[in-house]
């Protein structure tokens, strides 16, 4: 096995490769940087201290040297490889962990860089294939090699990997069946694993624009903030010997208090909270997207750099991409901004524990933004997520107000049944205006449905007081489920599911007739129903039966 | 901005697929639903035998109600489930249709199939059945033909085996 550092001009030789050394130093620091801080503190402030001071930097060492062993056996034991057609990673010390992907399934590179990996030129690689059911452990993550390698690898993963299935280009866009007679041609095999020039800029599809910061503060971070300030301070508090609740404090700040009006007080908190999210919503806007570009980099791939301390850049093949969804919350409707996700695979939401960014295209902008940027990333002439849609029939409606008759009967039966127990009759104020809340709900949740076959893709429209639009490329569509509910069933509304390998795997149509869904699926997917859904009176019979199986119809 | 225009070139609704499950799915679905029912009736004979004076006679009305519902469930359910359960492979895809109170139609074409596989548990052993399962490369999108006599479905299995192993796409 070498131990040279890997020979930067061809990461695909075959042999198996070390990370680079320095990581051991970046992560040692990383782990241990909690131990390093602790002895600063107590050291700095227990100066005087005497008898601790052998005892602390003895456990400070302890754990500084268990954090560098850790690393330098991890080093040692890991261990990764690219052939031409896989790349695989050993690891581990008691149980070794080999994992190997194939590299026509490579459909995501991101590399990701933090302050130290940054400071010591390393980026962290990590390979998605996008395979649902897949653990996520499987994924290849190298953490770390030196980031101009990290650059030529992605350049040639990527590279290789949609050329070798040859599958589809975006010509295969103007379909009209996934299976149908159209034949793509592939793209020839590459001859050589050249290394792509990692200057080589591609075309900017989007940058960041310091006017989209106002709209961060639309997200939960402006709420959430102020509250972790709020912990954070009685944390501090706690920490230097101060008991927030003691007696003493209670009695102290409340006289401090009683000298104040109501209305100033008020007005402090109110004013306090805001500013800390104002600004805390402002710093996280600059953390996460501070250097935000979009890029097309040539040979089809989409790329994605972002973060001030922490760099990310998340490059997916466009040949892979299944379309966009843009997600408006209440906040976002009122000032008509939103965001742009992508649909694609091996990308998944946000919520996935693994290190990959999520599917954010972009940061909360004006909608007008995002549809250009939608367009620019689909390369269509008009954006999907701003299309006229099909509205939905009036028996939608009348289920969403029905359950809303529902809810409102119960909040105000309760309210009243509290009354009677002698709680209040102002309990029924917040019942009454919450009864209403839920119609008014229920009329946004029907106004939001809507549905349409546009150009190459299928879009939806569903939610309240969040509303999606998604628009799914239909060549990817691998599938279609039709469900309907009992109470949808007395009123001949079903919900349609496209299904698919890309982001979340199913995009739903809800509460639709079950002719329209019939009809929508025929005309998203030419071919496949042709003889599932019939002009001519066929109802399944055995005289006009075709296929495998005939027999059995009796 | 073009219009959305109201879809007109396939008029036709959805029919049924063509072929009904094997009938002893009957059995089968009756059986499990007694597995499933067994635990709660058990307290529920309790109450109605001995829990005559409860919430003043309340609790024995209840629980017969209840009792009923059970009954009803392992009795009705198997017959719905039989008229609505059937499948069918057309030369483009696998389409079933399942459930009871709420039902699904399910297609999936034959160029995105990844595996084909049967299943048998205990019960369906015990009565000489298999199911197939087809799924494609969509997390949501298994379709489950349950369930077919097991030579029936060996031979379902190599068709569908057989077909989309000579489709060269990748299933994505």
């Amino acid at each position: 096995m070498s131990v040279s550092p890997p020979d930067l001009s061809d990461p695909t030789a075959g042999g198996w490769e070390r990370l680079d050394r320095r990581v051991m130093v970046v992560n040692g620091l990383r782990s241990s940087s909690s131990a390093i801080l602790l002895v600063v503190v107590l050291v700095a402030f227990r100066s005087g201290g005497g008898a601790m001071l052998p005892v602390v930097l003895t456990l400070g060492l302890a754990g500084f040297a268990v954090s560098f062993g850790t690393e330098a056996v991890r080093y040692q034991r890991t261990s990764y490889r690219v052939t031409p057609e896989r790349v695989e990673l050993r690891s581990g010390l008691l149980q070794v962990r080999h994992v190997s992907v194939p590299r026509d399934r490579i459909r995501r590179v991101e590399l990701t860089a933090g302050p130290l990996h940054r400071l010591f030129g390393l980026s962290i690689v990590s390979v998605g294939t996008g395979e649902h059911g897949r653990a996520d452990g499987d994924a290849v993550d190298l953490d770390a090699i030196t980031t101009p390698l990290a650059e030529s690898l992605r350049a040639q993963l990527l590279e290789l990997a949609p050329r070798v299935t040859g599958f589809e280009t975006p010509a295969a866009i103007s379909l009209p069946a996934p299976q149908g007679p159209a034949v793509h041609t592939p793209p020839p095999l590459p001859t050589t694993l050249s290394v792509s020039a990692p200057g080589d800029d591609g075309t900017e599809l989007a940058r960041l624009s310091w006017r989209w910061a106002p709209y961060h503060l639309l997200t939960f971070w402006t709420l959430l903030l102020p509250l972790m300030a709020i912990g954070a301070l009685w944390q501090m508090l706690t920490t230097i010997g101060i008991d927030p609740i003691d007696e003493q404090v209670v009695e102290g700040t409340a006289g401090l208090l009683d000298t104040q009006p109501l209305w100033a007080l008020a007005l402090m908190v109110l004013g306090g909270g805001a500013v800390v999210g104002v600004v805390g919503s402002l710093g996280a806007f600059t953390v996460s997207w501070f250097g935000y570009r979009l890029t097309r980099e040539p040979g089809e791939r989409l790329q994605l750099q972002r973060g001030l301390f922490t760099t990310r850049t998340t490059t997916f093949d466009e040949r892979r991409l299944r379309g966009v969804k843009f997600q408006q919350s209440l906040a976002g409707r009122i000032v008509g901004a939103g965001r742009l996700r992508v649909i694609a695979h091996g990308v998944t939401g946000a919520d996935q524990p693994n290190r990959a960014s999520g599917d954010a295209l972009l940061p909360p902008v004006p909608a007008a933004t995002a549809h250009e940027v939608a367009t620019k990333v689909l390369k269509l002439d008009e954006a999907p997520t701003s299309v006229e849609l099909i509205r939905h029939p009036a028996g939608a409606r009348e289920r969403r107000l029905i359950r809303a008759a529902i809810a409102a009967v119960a909040l105000v039966g309760g309210a009243m049944a509290a009354v009677a127990a002698d709680v209040g009759p102002w309990v029924l104020a917040p019942a009454l205006v919450l009864a209403a809340l839920v119609f008014v709900l229920a009329i946004d949740s029907y106004r939001s449905l809507g549905h349409r076959v546009h150009g190459p893709h299928l879009i939806a429209r569903s939610g309240s007081p969040t509303r999606t639009i998604s628009a799914l490329q239909r060549s990817g569509i691998i599938g279609w489920t039709i469900s309907q509910t009992f109470f949808q069933r007395r009123r001949g509304l079903c919900t349609l599911t496209a299904t698919t390998a890309a982001g979340d795997g199913a995009y739903s149509i809800i509460d639709l007739s079950l002719d329209a869904a019939a009809q929508l699926a025929c005309q998203a997917v030419p071919g496949l129903l042709d003889h599932i859904v019939t002009a001519d009176g066929d109802h399944g019979r055995a005289d006009t039966a075709r296929g495998p199986f005939v027999r059995l119809t009796g | 901005m073009n219009e959305p225009t109201a879809l007109s070139d396939h008029p036709g609704p959805l029919r049924p697929p063509r072929h009904p499950v094997d009938q002893r799915c009957v059995l089968w679905w009756r059986l499990r639903a007694v597995v499933a029912v067994t635990p709660p009736v058990i307290p529920t004979l309790a109450v109605v035998v001995f829990g005559g004076d409860w919430l003043g006679g309340f609790a024995r009305w209840l629980a017969v109600a209840f009792a009923a519902l059970l009954v009803g469930y392992v009795v009705v359910m198997p017959q719905i489930r039989f008229r609505i359960h059937r499948w069918e492979i057309t030369d483009e895809a696998v389409y079933t249709k399942s459930g009871w109170l709420t039902q699904q139609w399910r297609i999936a074409p034959l160029s995105r199939i990844q595996t084909v596989d049967s299943t048998r548990g205990p019960l369906r052993q015990l009565l000489g059945l298999s199911s197939v399962t087809v799924t494609t490369a969509s997390a949501a999108g298994a379709v489950d033909i349950s369930a077919l006599d097991q030579a029936l479905a060996a031979e379902v299995v190599q068709y569908l085996t057989h077909t989309t192993q000579a489709t060269p796409e990748d299933g994505t």
